[in-house]
């Protein structure tokens, strides 16, 4: 089970992502392992147009939880390597799932769960 | 509380009540299609059965990742990086509606794309879908919605705050595609994307 110190890190994670690629407003949901699952599948993503984060493991299940991105990108280590990717990508990486994002912190699970890449 | 508070903390709920039903009103405007301009330095440009006539003043450059073509962005010119760029997306009808059935929307094979966009200009009770839909596609903090027709192509504009991401989406009548430019759209670009825009087929 997720601590709020955990989701306020990962809440962090993803306003920083918004404020980085210049999308505004930035997101301001609730955030829960779907919302988690919903981000580590953009930060998978970006891998189609960088490789800032090539290195972060699969998560095991291939569903990151809120402890997951927690334990991979915490601690400054996800602003860190946030600053290598273009702005291109994380623009197009975001306005792709943003409803995703949106509908997950409202607990509305979509059909078809984002799976890692 | 003094009568002077109690009036001071009635104006003030009034005026935020007031502010929050005036958030959930935003409707469907209609607008004409924007004229086609004169253009001698321009270019062709398609995406998808999009098709347009992009003039150079406004498009610096056009950007595809080398490893990933399903987005497109349009750098203004002199821009130093996308920062500011309005980016091409698309996905399938099913993909766009669909993921909104699970907030009780039904079938998305009963809904097209132009009855789907036309919906979410009517601000919606609370246990309609569309009242959270609104919320998620931006229609509530909008500042205009704005629809224009040309023959097939019908083109919805989520017109929102400059210093925020604006939302044009495109339905093509006959065509299982929804286009949307996200980003910086000026009303400049908006008339250069839609002033020579025709649906054609891909080369």
């Amino acid at each position: 089970m997720a601590t709020e110190s955990e989701k306020a890190e990962v809440k962090e994670m993803i306003q920083s992502f918004y404020q980085f690629a210049n999308i505004l407003p930035v997101w301001d949901g609730e955030v829960n392992d779907d919302v988690a699952a919903v981000f580590g599948t953009m930060i998978a993503e970006t891998r189609t147009c960088s490789d800032a984060f090539g290195w972060v493991p699969k998560p095991a299940g291939g569903r990151a939880t809120v402890s997951w991105v927690v334990r991979q990108l915490g601690r400054g280590v996800f602003n860190a390597f946030r600053a290598r990717l273009s702005f291109t990508c994380a623009r197009a990486v975001i306005y792709k799932w943003r409803t995703a994002l949106e509908l997950a912190s409202m607990g509305v699970a979509m059909k078809k769960v984002p799976k890692w890449a | 509380m003094g009568v002077r508070a109690i009036r001071a903390t009635s104006a003030l709920l009034m005026s935020v009540w007031l502010q929050q039903c005036a958030a959930g009103e935003v409707r469907l405007e209609r607008g004409a299609w924007p004229e086609a301009m004169a253009c001698e330095a321009c270019v062709n440009f398609q995406f998808g059965e999009l098709a347009m006539r992009l003039p150079l003043r406004l498009i610096g450059r056009f950007f595809v990742a080398g490893s990933e073509a399903s987005a497109v962005h349009l750098l203004a010119p002199g821009a130093a990086n996308g920062k500011n760029s309005a980016v091409f997306l698309s996905t399938t009808r099913a993909a766009y509606i669909g993921k909104y059935q699970a907030l009780g929307l039904p079938s998305v094979n009963a809904m097209g794309g132009e009855a789907f966009f036309d919906l979410l200009g009517e601000p919606a009770q609370r246990d309609s879908p569309f009242h959270a839909i609104r919320r998620i596609e931006g229609i509530d903090a909008a500042e205009h919605y704005l629809k224009t027709s040309k023959g097939r192509l019908h083109a919805y504009w989520v017109q929102t705050a400059p210093d925020t991401s604006q939302y044009l989406h495109l339905v093509v009548d006959g065509s299982d595609t929804i286009y949307t430019v996200a980003g910086t759209i000026t009303s400049q670009l908006y008339g250069a994307l839609l002033g020579g825009m025709t649906s054609e087929p891909q080369p």
